[in-house]
């Protein structure tokens, strides 16, 4: 393992190695990695997070590690390679949140909470609240498993708050 | 906070602590069990979205626009109470003075009959470098229309303050909350420390010119008199409120003695007269006075004609009356896309550009433009508003008759905020 890499371990045992720059993403992993918390097999143990969401959290913070190294190398890049740099990477955050199911979303970000990736928060908050958008209150409770505890005169209540104008 | 503005329902907030406990428990025990048991699917039946703490449902939420989360609000409880709870829609407020958008103001026509009537809100992103704009249409306001007569709107905290017609009003277009304000409403305020809206009313007592100046504010029942050392004066034009100040150009006692703009400061309810070039309040009701950068400013040019340049005044300094005047060109190829309609002058956005745009809707179908004027820069830019005036099916759908008289206004920053007044008056 060179100088640069550090491990990280699962809820469930499983091993990543990963750049310690990409992990310093994480103020959490940072805080560990100045720490020297380590377990016995020199790994960074993070027991909120699973294999698998901490598989997406890690590619997420590799994607952008490059990202932020390419700003260093070219300070001077025009404003037309901005944009597409700044296109590339929304591209890839898009496909990124495409590939998961809800459920995956949410998983993703409590362990961004937990891990402090304030972009990803964002990243995956934002997606979220996209799903919510354009539905209807009926389509988020179905989406999101939400039982309606509102009383049909409760409902109407806030209904008549929404429809004020036309009172 | 004094009184009751907005409503912070303490009761329904009680609720939204008990999920918010649920979930870390959940979350945590989700973690530990998900592949040993079938725990998992019984808690499969409860909703992910509530097993998140409540700040990361508030960063969910607060993503929304406005609209949507009106939706949201019907969802369940949970997040009925912490959409509307104070500190949400604080947060709300804050997140959304960031996205710079305008509003315009369109009413169908003053040849409609009163169930006619109707001036329809848009709100528009602003975008630099878009030399077209989609509109989102935002909401109605039944039996109300601007006139050649009367017809403002300004921005104050997520509500619109209008003049038409009808009474003065205020509205949210988030919530579609109306609100009329008592007749003798003349002009609003926001006082953005105590979080107070204010309706004034100033009215002349006896023929001598002595005005009586009543404050009612949003929340507190009824009127207050407010003692005022300031010597006698006429209003003259509306208002335009900055930074808890509402400015409107007045002569002191009257006409043409002593022009100058009446500044009500709307948290200590004290008045102030500021004395102002004889120009600033030349064109009378037609005079424009608008937030330049915080300033107060006011724009001057010939109302009817085909000006080709204006003079911007600036209120430099409140406390030694100083203005600044600066002269700038507008090319007169640009009424090309006017046609004969009046420009007026609505404001500034974020960027500090002035809008300046039609005060009515053309009589025919054809595409409608505002224009941008940055002013430190000496450049223009001109944007053509979608969906419209030059939408055929829009006009005949709402009653924008052929004969004219659609009246257009524009704020030029306006924020969302999903506030609502439980008991305005």
């Amino acid at each position: 393992m060179s100088s640069n890499m550090i491990m990280l371990k699962s809820s469930d045992g499983a091993s990543f190695e990963i750049e310690e720059a990409a992990a310093r993403k994480s103020k959490i992993i940072a805080n560990m990695i100045e720490v020297e918390c380590v377990d016995e097999d020199k790994a960074i143990p993070l027991q909120n997070v699973t294999g698998n969401i901490l598989a997406l959290v890690i590619e997420y913070c590799n994607k952008h590690i490059v990202d932020d190294d390419d700003d260093v190398a070219t300070e001077e890049a025009s404003e037309e390679e901005e944009e597409a740099k700044k296109k590339k990477v929304d591209d890839w955050e898009a496909e990124f949140m495409n590939s998961m199911s809800l459920e995956t979303m949410f998983e993703l970000l409590l362990a961004a909470n937990y891990l402090n990736i304030k972009s990803l928060i964002d990243l995956v908050c934002q997606t979220i609240a996209n799903n919510i958008k354009d539905k209807t209150p009926e389509e988020v409770r179905k989406i999101f498993s939400i039982e309606n505890d509102f009383t049909p005169e409760e409902e109407e209540e806030i209904r008549k708050e929404n429809a004020w104008a036309f009172g | 906070m004094e009184g009751m503005e907005l409503d912070p329902n303490p009761d329904d907030l009680k609720l939204s602590r008990i999920p918010a406990k649920f979930v870390l428990k959940s979350h945590q025990k989700r973690h530990v069990c998900n592949e040993e048991d079938d725990d998992d699917e019984k808690e499969g039946s409860e909703s992910e979205l509530d097993w998140l703490p409540l700040d990361l449902k508030m960063a969910i939420l607060i993503r929304l626009p406005g609209k949507s989360l009106m939706n949201v609000k019907l969802v369940s409880k949970m997040y009925s109470s912490i959409i509307r709870s104070r500190g949400f829609i604080d947060s709300y407020y804050a997140m959304s003075s960031t996205q710079s958008r305008f509003v315009v103001a369109l009413s169908n026509g003053i040849f409609n009959t009163i169930e006619q009537k109707l001036i329809f809100l848009f709100s528009f992103s602003h975008e630099e470098e878009s030399s077209s704009l989609v509109p989102n249409f935002d909401m109605a306001i039944p039996s109300a229309n601007f006139s050649f007569l009367s017809g403002s709107c300004d921005s104050l905290h997520g509500f619109l303050s209008v003049t038409s017609d009808y009474p003065h009003m205020l509205c949210n277009p988030i919530t579609e909350q109306v609100i009329k304000l008592p007749m003798h409403t003349r002009y609003v305020g926001y006082d953005p420390i105590g979080d107070d809206h204010k309706a004034l009313s100033v009215e002349s007592r006896n023929r001598n010119q002595h005005l009586e100046h009543k404050v009612l504010t949003l929340g507190v029942q009824g009127w207050r008199h407010i003692q005022d050392t300031i010597s006698p004066y006429s209003p003259v034009s509306s208002g335009v409120c900055i930074n808890g100040f509402v400015y409107y150009g007045a002569y002191s006692p009257d006409r043409p003695m002593n022009p100058g703009v009446v500044c009500f400061h709307v948290r200590s309810e004290k008045l102030s007269y500021v004395k102002a070039p004889t120009d600033v309040v030349f064109y009378g009701s037609d005079s424009i006075f608008i937030d330049y950068k915080g300033k107060l400013a006011s724009i001057v040019r010939d109302p009817c004609g085909r000006f080709r340049s204006f003079d911007l005044w600036i209120l430099e300094d409140l406390q030694k009356h100083e203005w600044s005047k600066q002269t700038c060109l507008f090319p007169p190829h640009l009424w090309d896309s006017v046609g004969d309609i009046n420009l007026t002058f609505t404001g500034t956005n974020l960027a500090g550009e002035i809008i300046i745009a039609p005060k009515l809707l053309s009589h025919h179908v054809r595409p409608f433009y505002i224009f941008f004027y940055n002013v430190a820069k000496n450049y223009i830019r001109r944007v053509r508003l979608l969906g419209i005036a030059d939408d055929p099916e829009f006009r005949r759908s709402y009653g924008f008759l052929d004969k004219g008289g659609c009246h257009v206004r524009i704020v030029p920053q306006h924020f969302e905020s999903i506030a609502f007044f439980k008991d305005p008056l």
